[in-house]
């Protein structure tokens, strides 16, 4: 098939605004009168709050409304961006706005909204808490013990997600291989470079609320915002400015009820934005795991069963925890055919800032284990690393487990290798590379993501197509860019099906706004290309369809007869016969009895064809040191038909930036007395720079998806999964000793070396 | 946003012109007031810890950012940025280590600001131009009230934050006496290339003919209290024949024990052991190499 | 106690009462509106907040206003000559996919412009020393460097 706009390099419809440094975010929206907030939170892991007393600070001048637990309603939520479908897992609704119970160092007791933020800091200093002390435990494991403080009723234990199929004994008994290895993963931080979060909200005198939030998701942003206030959502008007990076981070509230809440008794508007060190100690990281697997071959390396617990750390509240603990078993189960498998998650609650979501949703977790797993058992077997990975790969015609949904297609064996190709696979693997203090090795792993969240989720994507007066159309559409170029990529689809030049559609990538948009759950779940492209695709479709309609009644020919391209409506046997978009819509509006001509369309994507990747590194290991230096980094990701080649390899070269780090560099550190993050700065927490990324190959694979508009997958989330096993099964290639619990730092290679 | 324990009506930021008067008005002030140059550093200590009553910026006083060399020293100006120290000729031929140290700390935006003297006198463990100026026996030119004396950098350090300058002290040159025969190094220890404080770093300056060390300094930053010079180690390397790692056994079980680093969030104490011994054997091994 | 402060921002002089404890990056946002240059730390630890100041490419976030006495600042307003003009950095970036969430951008092009005025036709090495101050955590980098050795390519 060949696209006129789709493929194209078609630059980011905000990127000169961005570069110009005239896009603006939260942090950069001011109203009059405005007033500035700043929380005062509980110093303590685990109290009851006996008293507050405010009389201090009201009486310090330039404050305007301080809220304490006795000001909020007393609906409990949830902080989690979804819609569950209930069958799959459980919404905990557990959170308050302001606590009187906190639950960790740092949940949010009062605020203040004053002129400026330093007289909000200051008078939070004055208001007086008095705490009545309980006993609290931080990790997960301690929080599992019988004699643990109980933070709820009910157990630690919030949820248990028990996945089995097959008969994993039987399959056992079968096998001439089992390996059994215990991982575990940290916790780290999403580090979007404008701080999550920030917000600015507004009531009119109508008891409307106006709502700037630099969301994911606006559409259930406003929802949640709802459920917290007591409001009806019509009343509630969301906006979403340029975003700074999301990754997961803003997947859910931050602080959007409080603000929200501080205005209504302020009676002006409030805004609150987090410095960068509440946004590392105040906002979700990714949810540690421990992990023990068992993974059953047969002699020629198929895999027979899996045996898998997962113990998921949560923190203080529900938010994504029971889904993570539900999804890491499919994520593992989704990358390889097996017969049985008995999976156990479990979602625990500990006194320290609660986990949320982060680019990958899980999979990095279990791609940690699965695919060590599988390099283990490659050595044991005799068998191909490569081989290995693709013998157990599912067909095109399989159902996906994951889902229950068809595979569709898959390119796992392409991205093999090609990847195989690029990094020097053949040449390399099995040699001696490097010099005896400083070896070299190869190693890759294998992963397999989502094109959204069906049928976990609930998924409607809305679109909305208008044809101007002169041909131009404005695609209105719910959903976030938060900076991956989704719009851009969804405008080039509308581009495409309309039948008219990427210049004529007119999108925004700042202010999606609730009230203007039909609903959209939002940029998660890699999603947009796959769901969000559908709906583009359908009310372009039908907006062109008028639009030939229309055209063939000027032209005096059957609608049938007639296509457009760049612009122009032509009769297909006689192209020279044509009309421009401009003159057709000028007609519709303006004939007796004119109409606007539009296009909708709000539904369920068809499909979710999964994202298959080869991901490669050759690394450097300095046994002296310890210290592991990635080389080369090889991603080869099946992508499907390429929207917009420059925004598919950013997603991919982006995720590997996160997944080298993730493997060697970042690590939050939780304090094991307080829960309190140690390493609250960018200076502790070690993000990669520009003098630490290895060389990157990123490598599109177009294997066509068939649900999809266009045949495309998507990408956002791809990039980081398998990076971390890759990279351990490159420092096992080199040196001989694998690290199983990430990140792979240099005293745990020292040790490794010394134990061997 | 400004935030901690501070008010407007509180705060005063001067300048001066001339050194006489800097110190004139920070003798007037005692310890409520702190010098600023490059304000790197400063402004970190505002934001964890609040603001004095009083910054007194240096930025105002002309000519004392020079690199200046004669026969038997190098002198450097104190509002030297260390941009322009790792970028001199003069030092990146003379004081490799330095030039080194000076081009490692933070980021080129830091760099651009800081400056050298400022970097001492914050007196971090992690000071990373510390360990390079000690190796090299560096003097620091204290000017108050119009006096001035000269004072050891090994002796400038108390404790982490913490030197020997009194009220009105301001630090104004920093020199260097030229080493004819030695050749040096530096090596910073951390976790990223860029935008690091170091985990441990070690700086070290030797005589070396014929694979003999004739004469050794080493120092390091991060495996105390305070930038040290590692005395008992160099000692022992004076006098070796280095052919390869071999003769460096002993010196490494010397520097092993010479220091006790503690565990922080960069790292552990045994890491730095560790890596105190790899650094040693691989900088001696480096610069007898470079000399053969 | 409020002070005097006579700068050029962008080649217009300012004479303007500041609070003597403002950074120069609270001055730019909040006193002169220019709210192109980022706070992502307030620390100097992610170099969204640079600007230029006698070529050289520094953290706003790490300077006092009043140190700025006398001095002349550039920020991402002030690269393109006029409104509605973009410079050939900032379009080398729009080119080559080196933005995507935009929040480090102007940061990484003030520090590109920095690189580019000290290094006639600078190497790959030292175009990552030259951002090693600027974190983004969108692109790995990989467009940025491809953005920036374009520029060195075409000069």
């Amino acid at each position: 098939m060949s696209f006129s706009v789709v493929g194209k390099d078609i630059k980011k419809v905000d990127g000169i605004a961005k570069a110009k440094g005239v896009a603006r975010y939260i942090g950069d929206i001011e109203f009059p009168g405005m007033l500035y907030a700043k929380i005062l939170r509980s110093p303590h892991p685990h109290a009851k709050v006996l008293s507050v007393d405010i009389s201090e600070a009201e009486k310090l001048d330039g404050v305007h409304a301080i809220v304490t637990p006795e000001h909020q309603p007393k609906t409990r939520y949830n902080m989690a961006g979804f819609p569950p479908n209930a069958e799959e897992f459980p919404l905990i609704e557990d959170q308050l706005i302001l606590t009187d119970h906190p639950m960790y160092v740092g949940d949010p007791i009062c605020a203040v909204a004053a002129d400026t933020e330093e007289i909000a800091e200051n008078a939070c200093k004055l208001i007086k808490v008095e705490y009545e002390i309980l006993p609290h435990v931080i990790f997960a494991e301690d929080a599992m013990k019988e004699d643990a403080p109980k933070l709820r009723e009910e157990g630690n234990v919030m949820f248990e997600a028990p996945i089995k199929f097959g008969d994993i004994d039987a399959a056992f008994a079968e096998s001439a291989l089992i390996v059994k290895e215990s991982y575990s993963t940290q916790k780290v931080y999403q580090a979007t470079i404008e701080p999550t979060s920030g917000c600015v909200a507004m009531w009119d005198d109508s008891g409307k609320l106006t709502v700037y939030s630099p969301t994911q998701m606006p559409h259930l942003a406003r929802k949640i915002i709802g459920t917290a206030l007591d409001m009806r959502l019509g009343d509630i008007r969301l906006i979403k400015p340029h975003v700074g990076g999301g990754f997961g981070a803003r997947l859910g509230l931050v602080i959007e009820p409080l603000t929200a809440l501080l205005a209504k008794h302020a009676g002006r508007p409030v805004k609150l934005i987090y410095t960068r060190e509440e946004a590392m100690a105040f906002s979700e990281h990714r949810h540690p795991c421990k992990m023990d697997m068992e993974l059953g071959f047969t002699k020629e390396g198929r895999i027979t069963g899996m045996r898998f617990t997962n113990i998921v750390e949560g923190g203080a509240y529900a938010t994504h925890t029971p889904s993570i603990a539900g999804i890491v078993g499919p994520w593992a189960f989704g990358m390889y055919k097996m017969q049985a498998v008995d999976y156990l998650g479990k979602a625990v609650l500990t006194n320290s800032m609660y986990n949320g979501a982060y680019r990958g949703y899980g999979n990095p977790q279990a791609s940690w284990a699965i695919e060590n797993t599988m390099d283990i058992a490659a050595e044991k077997l005799g068998i191909d690393d490569l081989e290995i990975r693709k013998i157990n790969g599912f067909g095109d015609d399989d159902i996906w487990p994951w889902s229950q949904l068809p595979v569709e297609s898959s390119g796992l064996n392409e991205c093999i290798d090609k990847g195989a190709e690029s990094i020097g696979w053949h040449e390399k693997r099995g040699k001696k590379l490097g010099t005896s203090t400083k070896p070299r090795g190869i190693g890759m792993a294998v992963s397999c993501h989502v094109s959204g969240a069906k049928p976990g989720l609930l998924e409607i994507s809305g679109a909305y197509v208008k044809i101007n007066e002169d041909g131009t159309a404005n695609l209105i559409i719910g959903n976030a860019d938060i900076g991956q170029g989704s719009t851009t990529a969804l405008a080039q689809i509308c581009a495409e099906e309309l039948g008219v030049k990427f210049e004529d559609i007119i999108v925004e990538t700042d202010a999606v706004d609730t009230n203007y948009t039909l609903f959209d759950i939002g940029s998660h779940a890699s999603r947009q290309m796959n769901s969000g492209g559908n709906v583009v695709a359908k009310a372009a479709r039908e907006a062109k369809g008028k639009m030939l309609e229309e055209a063939a009644v000027m032209l005096d020919v059957k609608a049938g007869d007639l296509d457009a391209k760049d612009g122009i409506i032509f009769v297909k046997d006689n192209p020279t016969k044509s009309l421009t978009y401009g003159e057709v819509s000028f007609e519709a509006h303006f004939k007796p009895e004119g109409t606007q001509i539009f296009g909708t369309s709000s539904e369920n994507p068809e499909g979710n064809p999964p994202v298959y990747a080869a991901q490669f590194a050759e690394v450097e290991v300095d046994t002296e040191t310890g210290v592991v230096s990635v080389i080369k980094f090889v991603a080869a990701h099946d992508t499907g038909v390429v929207i917009n080649p420059l925004n598919t390899t950013g997603q991919i070269d982006g995720g590997a930036h996160h997944g080298i780090g993730f493997a060697l560099t970042e690590e939050s550190v939780v304090n094991p007395e307080t829960g309190l993050l140690e390493n609250r700065d960018l200076a502790n927490y070690k993000i990669l720079t520009a003098m630490d990324m290895p060389e990157v190959v990123s490598i599109a694979v177009e294997t066509p998806a068939k649900t999809s508009s266009h045949g495309q997958k998507s990408v956002g989330e791809s990039g980081l999964i398998a990076t971390a096993p890759a990279i351990s099964n490159a420092v096992y290639n080199a040196i001989g000793v694998r690290i199983t619990d990430l990140p792979i730092t240099p005293d745990k290679v020292l040790a490794a070396l010394a134990k061997k | 946003m400004i935030m901690n324990n501070s008010s407007a009506e509180k705060f005063f930021f001067e300048s001066f012109s001339t050194l006489k008067e800097t110190s004139e008005f920070l003798v007037s002030k005692g310890n409520v007031a702190m010098i600023s140059a490059g304000s790197t550093d400063v402004l970190v200590h505002t934001q964890k810890r609040g603001f004095p009553n009083y910054i007194v910026s240096l930025n105002q006083i002309q000519d004392l950012n020079y690199v200046n060399v004669d026969k038997n020293e190098v002198r450097i100006g104190s509002l030297t940025t260390l941009t322009e120290i790792s970028e001199s000729q003069i030092i990146i031929e003379k004081f490799p280590a330095l030039s080194k140290a000076a081009g490692q700390v933070g980021s080129p935006q830091i760099r651009n600001r800081a400056t050298i003297a400022g970097n001492l006198c914050n007196a971090s463990p992690a000071a990373d131009t510390a360990p390079a100026l000690l190796v090299y026996d560096a003097k620091l030119k204290i000017f108050n009230q119009g006096n001035e004396r000269i004072v050891e950098l090994s002796e400038f350090f108390v404790g982490p934050g913490k030197t020997i300058l009194e009220n009105g002290d301001i630090v104004i040159e920093i020199i260097l006496p030229i080493q004819k025969k030695s050749v040096s190094s530096f090596v910073k220890i951390g976790k990223r290339k860029a935008l690091e404080i170091s985990i441990m770093s070690m700086a070290m300056s030797v005589e070396i003919e014929n694979n003999i060390i004739k004469s050794a300094k080493v120092a390091c930053g991060s495996v105390a209290p305070k930038p040290v010079l590692i005395n008992k180690t160099a000692k022992s390397l004076v006098g070796l024949e280095v052919k390869d790692e071999l003769d460096l056994v002993n010196a490494i079980e010397i520097i092993k024990k010479e220091v006790t680093p503690i565990d922080d969030i960069r790292g552990t104490a045994n890491y730095r052991l560790h890596m105190l011994g790899v650094t040693l054997k691989r900088m001696v091994l480096e610069l007898v190499r470079s000399e053969a | 106690m409020m002070k005097k402060l006579n700068f050029v921002v962008n080649n217009r002089k300012y004479s303007i009462e500041v609070d003597p404890r403002k950074t120069l990056l609270d001055v730019l946002r909040e006193d002169l509106k220019l709210t192109g240059t980022k706070k992502g730390c307030g620390s100097g630890e992610c170099g969204a907040c640079t600007v230029v100041i006698d070529g050289q490419n520094v953290n706003s976030c790490m300077v006092f206003a009043l140190d700025m006495e006398g001095k002349e600042v550039i920020t991402i307003e002030g690269l393109a000559p006029k409104s509605g003009e973009i410079h050939p950095i900032q379009q080398a970036f729009v080119d080559h996919g080196a933005i995507q969430c935009g929040f480090c951008s102007p940061g990484m092009i003030m520090s590109t412009s920095a690189i580019l005025e000290k290094h006639e036709k600078p190497t790959e090495e030292q175009i990552r020393e030259g951002i090693s101050g600027n974190l983004c955590r969108c692109t790995g980098y990989v467009k940025i460097v491809d953005a920036i050795q374009s520029l060195a390519e075409n000069k």
